[in-house]
């Protein structure tokens, strides 16, 4: 009676196995070595401010700032101009010069009914 | 964890290296997919526990010989004009180290029942041969080879179902 197929080959591939040289089993060896020593190895601890992700980061912050600066400083240089721009308003304004003139009759007339 | 997972290793260096072997028919090739199969295996799952090795490390096995079929499709498709001269270096290769590729005929004509049935397991398609190694030879579950080779499980069936049939065609016919 044959054997099943399945014991025949588990035979073959079996008596493959046996049948490595010892050349081969040497350099199997050697490999499992090398996997186990230079995988297992620990790591050098990275520099992270060297990582990539972190220089990415870091140029794009640089980026935003270059970009946003001059926008910042216009506006605070605009923002200024209005502001004295209002004060000059308001010293050309004739009411309130006129109010100034009456206060400073006020003080006069004050001062002379003091004396 | 390191002594146990070099006992690992060493316990299936041999039968992973004749897979690769079986699979690509080139001694250097199939050292390079078992060196890098235990490179994989040992960076990324030596955390594991023990049990799990012997699944994930036919696994990687299987991934690594299949990319290698899938490079060999892609170096065939894209730089046919080398293949001439990859044949005329392997024809002289083959001189020289006395090793020829066999084609079905070469292993027709051969005598011994052991080499007769390893020559028929060569000539089976990659995934039908990947699945009757890890069924029949290393012992797998269906579950745990669709696993391994990331299919359903009715895929192993088809698979295993048609190596089967192919072996005990080719093996009727070198006895008939």
């Amino acid at each position: 009676m044959p054997k099943p197929i399945e014991s025949q080959a588990n035979a073959a591939l079996n008596k493959r196995v046996e049948q490595i040289d010892s050349n081969i089993e040497q350099q199997l060896a050697v490999i499992r070595q090398q996997a186990l020593t230079q995988t297992l190895a620990p790591e050098k601890p990275k520099a992270w401010w060297l990582t990539g992700a972190t220089l990415a980061t870091a140029l794009s912050a640089l980026l935003i700032a270059v970009v946003l600066f001059p926008q910042w400083q216009e506006a605070n240089m605009q923002n200024s101009i209005t502001t004295m721009l209002a004060q000059n308003e308001m010293a050309e304004d004739p009411e309130l010069l006129d109010d100034m003139e009456f206060i400073y009759w006020l003080s006069q007339e004050h001062e002379q009914a003091l004396l | 964890m390191t002594s146990s997972l070099a006992q690992f290793l060493a316990s299936v260096e041999k039968k992973a290296y004749t897979m690769a072997n079986i699979a690509t028919l080139n001694q250097q090739e199939a050292l390079d997919i078992v060196q890098d199969a235990m490179e994989k295996l040992v960076r990324n799952y030596s955390n594991k526990e023990p049990a799990q090795w012997p699944p994930l490390f036919y696994r990687i096995l299987n991934n690594c010989i299949m990319d290698w079929h899938r490079k060999k499709k892609f170096r065939s498709l894209f730089f046919f004009w080398q293949q001439q001269g990859d044949e005329q270096e392997s024809a002289e290769q083959a001189e020289f180290t006395g090793y020829h590729e066999q084609t079905p005929d070469d292993l027709l004509s051969k005598a011994d029942d052991i080499s007769d049935m390893l020559a028929v397991i060569e000539t089976l398609p990659a995934k039908q041969q990947q699945c009757f190694l890890l069924r029949c030879w290393q012992g797998f579950s269906v579950a745990k080879t669709a696993d391994i080779m990331q299919c359903s499980q009715g895929s192993v069936k088809t698979h295993y179902f048609r190596a089967v049939t192919k072996l005990k065609a080719q093996l009727e016919n070198l006895n008939a």
